[in-house]
């Protein structure tokens, strides 16, 4: 095994938008599936952004950020988790 | 005395499999518990085929929720010594049984089986039970796992590769909805407009509540028999000929740790169906697959062949898939109207084309159907494709 380090950045492959979930979860969210850069998927909610399909289009750039898990679990407090957020400065080719 | 063939160059004889006798409960909600349901299904499938419990040599039983289902299930039915085995595989629950009674009478080991699949659901959506050493619960905050969140992302993808509109998702829902209306076992029998199907609650983008199935309770049973046993009881009249038997579980694909990938789980089960029967998508007469979502239908039509890739939504416009179509899908109602209680699904669905086969079914029967396919899905992954024949 070998360290790999993974870009930040990356387009929106796919998502849906949860306005049902378990008992307790803030709704509505997005689910995106991120494709970043130079390969690798990861899944994550896309914050920053209206969960809203005309404000969404595949391929979007889009930027990972490490923020508080309090803002999408009630039991978050203490942790970090990633997210996704637009990414508006990105270039891509 | 030894066998006569060679184990290099011929294979030994395998009989042929048959349904014999084949029933299911209306799907709903009910008082009884999981082994009544299950007893209420073996004993509606021994009396389609005028057979009882001393006549079964091995019993498969499908159930997710509970353990012990299928002895406890011979408790109401007759303690008869069987060997029993339980199967648990997702939605594939109830077709993995039934598989492994054909695989039984395949081997030679037995002429009679019963395949029991059956389930009791709480109403509302699946919630994943916490495994106990999750720091913190995913669900929300590392995107969603709901079964709506998951076929919503497998529609969109469509939606991405191929444009497909969410009118179109929703006219599965709306055609399924009008087929359960002439099946009387359907859990709801009501039509469901497009502009009702849109309308409903949004519970992922873009599956609303109309376009997802319903969490009933369930059970159907299905009497497996090789052919001589069902020759000498008289049974082939109305059998119906197993001509294959298909289980895959999800090869590796570049996104399915993160995103559920039922497509290429689907396309192999498919594919070993079709070799092992030996035909093609275009000789089938009718079709029940895993419309667990409207969105999954859409890619189901092409996972099997029912029409090229990228041109599911344009079959739904068609009208083809629909009763008096060319290849009418879900005549049943399927798992959006008709119910989709896990583990009893896979024989539901059984059910269902042994009924056509036979000419049985009524005000939905599809017309000289000689040929029809099943298929499930579960996710994990599993997927059952059964291709039977009209006797």
């Amino acid at each position: 095994m070998h360290a790999m380090q993974l870009s930040e950045r990356g387009r929106l492959y796919n998502y849906t938008i949860v306005y049902r979930s378990y008992p307790g979860i803030t709704v509505p969210f997005i689910s995106a599936i991120v494709d970043l850069d130079g390969g690798g998927t990861v899944k994550g909610n896309l914050i920053d952004v209206e969960p809203d399909p005309a404000r969404l289009s595949f391929d979007m750039p889009v930027r990972m950020v490490f923020r508080g898990a309090e803002i999408a679990s009630a039991e978050g407090s203490g942790h970090v988790a990633h997210f996704f957020v637009p990414d508006g400065e990105a270039v891509h080719d | 005395m030894w066998p006569t063939f060679s184990f290099l160059t011929e294979k030994p004889f395998m009989t042929d499999v048959y349904v014999v006798g084949i029933d299911m409960i209306r799907f709903g909600r009910y008082e009884q518990t999981v082994v009544q349901l299950a007893a209420q299904a073996a004993l509606l499938a021994f009396d389609d085929c005028r057979i009882g419990i001393h006549d079964v040599q091995a019993l498969y039983s499908g159930n997710i929720g509970e353990t012990m289902t299928g002895q406890r299930t011979l408790q109401l039915i007759g303690q008869t010594g069987i060997p029993v085995v339980n199967c648990s595989n997702a939605c594939a629950t109830g077709a993995t049984a039934f598989r492994e009674g054909w695989i039984a009478i395949k081997a030679g080991l037995y002429d009679v089986v019963l395949c029991i699949g059956v389930e009791k659901m709480a109403a509302g959506m699946i919630v994943k039970k916490k495994t106990g050493n999750e720091p913190l619960p995913p669900e929300g905050l590392i995107g969603s796992e709901t079964m709506p969140a998951v076929f919503s992302m497998v529609g969109l993808e469509h939606t991405r590769q191929y444009g497909t509109t969410l009118e179109q998702f929703a006219r599965v829902s709306v055609k399924n909805h009008h087929h359960s209306t002439f099946n009387p076992k359907s859990m709801y029998r009501k039509e469901t407009p497009l502009e009702e199907v849109l309308g409903s609650e949004m519970i992922a983008y873009p599956n609303t509540k109309l376009m997802c199935s319903v969490n009933v309770d369930g059970a159907a049973a299905a009497v497996l028999m090789s052919e001589e046993a069902a020759r000498k009881r008289g049974l082939l009249g109305r059998a119906a000929r197993i001509r294959a038997s298909a289980l895959a579980s999800d090869a590796w694909s570049p996104r399915n740790q993160v995103m559920q990938d039922v497509n290429t789980v689907s396309r192999q089960a498919a594919q070993s169906a079709f070799e092992m029967a030996g035909l093609g998508p275009d000789e089938l007469d009718l079709v029940e697959l895993h419309d667990c979502f409207a969105t999954a239908e859409i890619l189901h039509y092409e996972n099997l062949g029912l029409c090229a890739d990228g041109d599911g939504g344009r079959l739904i416009d068609s009208g083809d898939t629909a009763l008096g179509g060319r290849i009418p899908v879900n005549v049943s109602g399927g798992l959006l109207s008709k119910g989709h209680p896990l583990g009893a699904t896979g024989i539901a669905n059984i059910y269902e084309i042994t009924t056509h086969l036979r000419g049985e079914a009524g005000a939905r029967q599809v017309d000289g159907a000689r040929i029809g396919l099943t298929h499930v899905v579960g996710l994990g992954s599993a997927c059952a494709v059964h291709i039977l024949e009209k006797t």
